[in-house]
């Protein structure tokens, strides 16, 4: 039987942020009694057990993202999708470096987990969390590449009306013909490339006449997340993203509306 | 032989040979020919292209791709380009040496009233003037880095493509590719590689593709079907609907008259597809296509 939710917390993109993920987990039960994690629960930050022992404390239900998968499955990179080699150089440092440090007990944890939660909304409406595309773990769904009848054909394969997602890290929401929504939750693992240091997450809401969401800025100690990856000699351009809140690596996938928006 | 196929998965990006095989340049490496004065392919009108915009959209399409031939050739280009991005995210396909200043701004106001991207990709084939020019014709060089600049300076980002022969070292070569752009004043340079495709005027130079390099299952195995277009791509011409943009002279990829006619398993049976499966992404507009060896 599926769960019935009328507003839920998402968020996705944890990337090892567990001062983040510990900020979210403080603020998220006074937003919404359901609360769910869209995967990728590792990547560029610091210690990522913590995030993962954060994570399984507090019984989050969590959707496997490609991180999870890869680094419970003992694959060799990320399988983030990225096709330009500036951007897979990045990608594999972060992924040697979480996957060296993520412990044996929760590398099974992670290949365990789902690659889709469905749910139901209060007028029964479908609702599936999934991580890149319903079609594909690591399928970017940025907003300048998404038209409607793109998502609708997307929603309609997945047999879905309300479709959430993370994995480029950038929120957006869209509303579809006939009461159908997607919505982008953005990540809380690295400000959304905005010149901002907080990070997004998002709180769905199917109370209303039709579907939306509300996206909220994340404020959390930025300053010692960037002073542990230091001590954990994770590479400057990944602080640097901390700290500014401007992305650094991994530029190249990045359409040229959201390329624009960002500082390099 | 019997060829192993990919099942086509729906359309995700429409490709559209608006402007025929007409070019002003005529590359030494051209996988379809295209010159000045060749009239073999008509162009599609801006109305035949609207209408093709919306056979995309009903499909659920995500991107619309505008080739040729130089798609700037076409009286109604920039029209057709802001059709295009009214509906979809849109890449266009130029040499980049017909984007003057009064061009570039219309295109610069269609992509800013635009919910979706607008990328332009502009070929060049080396780092230096001597090599590209003796690829692409004298004068190509200078001619498509002042277009790129222009679109540079409107904040259009474009995405300099380069096909690589594959005899260098594709790291370093990105890397002058990179340098050239930002002593021109890029502040964010994109560059792209694509492999040589030996047919068209390739073939003539270096020789085709023999039998021992065709596509086997073990082949495709070994590449994701996401990464390869003829799974989830089309290109119309006005000569019919193809498997994919690079194989628009072979009989044999050509999917019917319609689009919708096309959706359907091409089977993988041209020597160029070895090309795209060792490769990988090779259209896509952030793809590296040329792999390390």
């Amino acid at each position: 039987m599926e769960r019935i939710t009328e507003r839920a917390v998402l968020f996705g993109g944890v990337y090892n942020n567990h001062l983040a993920l510990e900020a979210l987990l403080a603020d998220a039960p006074t937003r919404a009694r359901d609360i769910f994690c869209l995967g990728d629960v590792g990547a560029f930050g610091p210690h990522p057990d913590r995030s993962v022992d954060l994570l399984r404390e507090a019984g989050v239900p969590i959707v496997q993202g490609n991180y999870d998968r890869s680094v419970g499955l003992r694959r060799g990179d990320c399988a983030c999708g990225y096709t330009d080699p500036r951007d897979n150089r990045f990608a594999a440092l972060s992924y040697a470096y979480t996957f060296r440090k993520t412990s044996e007990r929760n590398k099974d944890f992670l290949a365990g987990l789902p690659d889709g939660i469905r749910l139901r909304g209060p007028r029964g409406e479908r609702i599936l969390l999934c991580h890149g595309s319903p079609r594909r773990q690591n399928e970017f769904l940025w907003e300048s590449l998404s038209p409607d009848p793109f998502l609708a054909r997307l929603l309609g394969d997945a047999g879905c009306d309300v479709l959430a997602v993370t994995h480029t890290g950038i929120p957006w929401k869209r509303r579809l013909a006939g009461g159908r929504f997607v919505v982008n939750v953005g990540a809380i693992g690295r400000p959304a490339n905005d010149g901002k240091t907080h990070v997004w997450y998002a709180v769905l809401d199917l109370s209303g006449e039709e579907p939306d969401a509300a996206f909220l800025p994340l404020p959390y100690d930025h300053e010692r997340l960037a002073a542990e990856m230091r001590a954990e000699k994770i590479v400057e351009p990944f602080v640097e993203t901390v700290e500014t809140g401007w992305w650094t690596t991994c530029l190249e996938i990045l359409p040229s509306k959201e390329r624009a928006a960002g500082r390099y | 032989m019997n060829s192993p196929g990919r099942p086509f998965t729906g359309l995700d990006s429409l490709w559209i040979q608006a402007a025929g095989l007409a070019c002003n340049l005529r590359c030494a490496h051209c996988f379809n020919r295209s010159a000045p004065g060749n009239r073999d392919l008509p162009f599609l009108s801006r109305r035949e292209v609207r209408g093709l915009l919306d056979e995309a959209s009903a499909a659920g399409a995500r991107d619309i791709v505008l080739t040729g031939g130089e798609p700037f050739l076409h009286p109604e280009m920039a029209e057709i380009v802001g059709d295009s991005l009214s509906m979809f995210p849109t890449t266009v396909l130029t040499n980049g040496t017909l984007l003057s200043g009064r061009l570039v701004s219309r295109l610069a106001a269609a992509a800013a009233g635009s919910r979706y991207s607008l990328e332009i990709r502009i070929s060049l084939d080396a780092p230096s003037e001597e090599e590209n020019d003796a690829i692409r014709g004298k004068g190509s060089f200078r001619s498509a880095l002042a277009g790129a600049a222009r679109l540079e300076e409107a904040g259009l980002l474009p995405i300099v493509t380069a096909v690589r022969f594959g005899e260098d070292d594709s790291a370093e070569t990105l890397e002058a590719f990179e340098n050239l752009l930002r002593s021109k004043g890029f502040r964010k340079p994109r560059v792209k590689f694509l492999p040589v495709f030996r047919i068209g005027r390739e073939e003539e130079r270096s020789g085709g593709y023999g039998e021992p390099e065709r596509v086997t299952q073990e082949m495709l195995d070994l590449v994701g079907a996401s990464l390869l277009l003829c799974s989830g791509a089309r290109l119309v011409t006005a000569d019919g609907v193809w498997a994919c943009p690079i194989l628009m002279n072979e009989p044999g990829a050509r999917m019917g008259n319609v689009l919708a006619e096309s959706f359907r398993p091409f089977p993988i049976a041209h020597g160029a597809c070895t090309t795209c499966l060792r490769h990988g992404a090779v259209c896509a507009n952030a793809a590296i296509a040329v792999r390390e060896e």
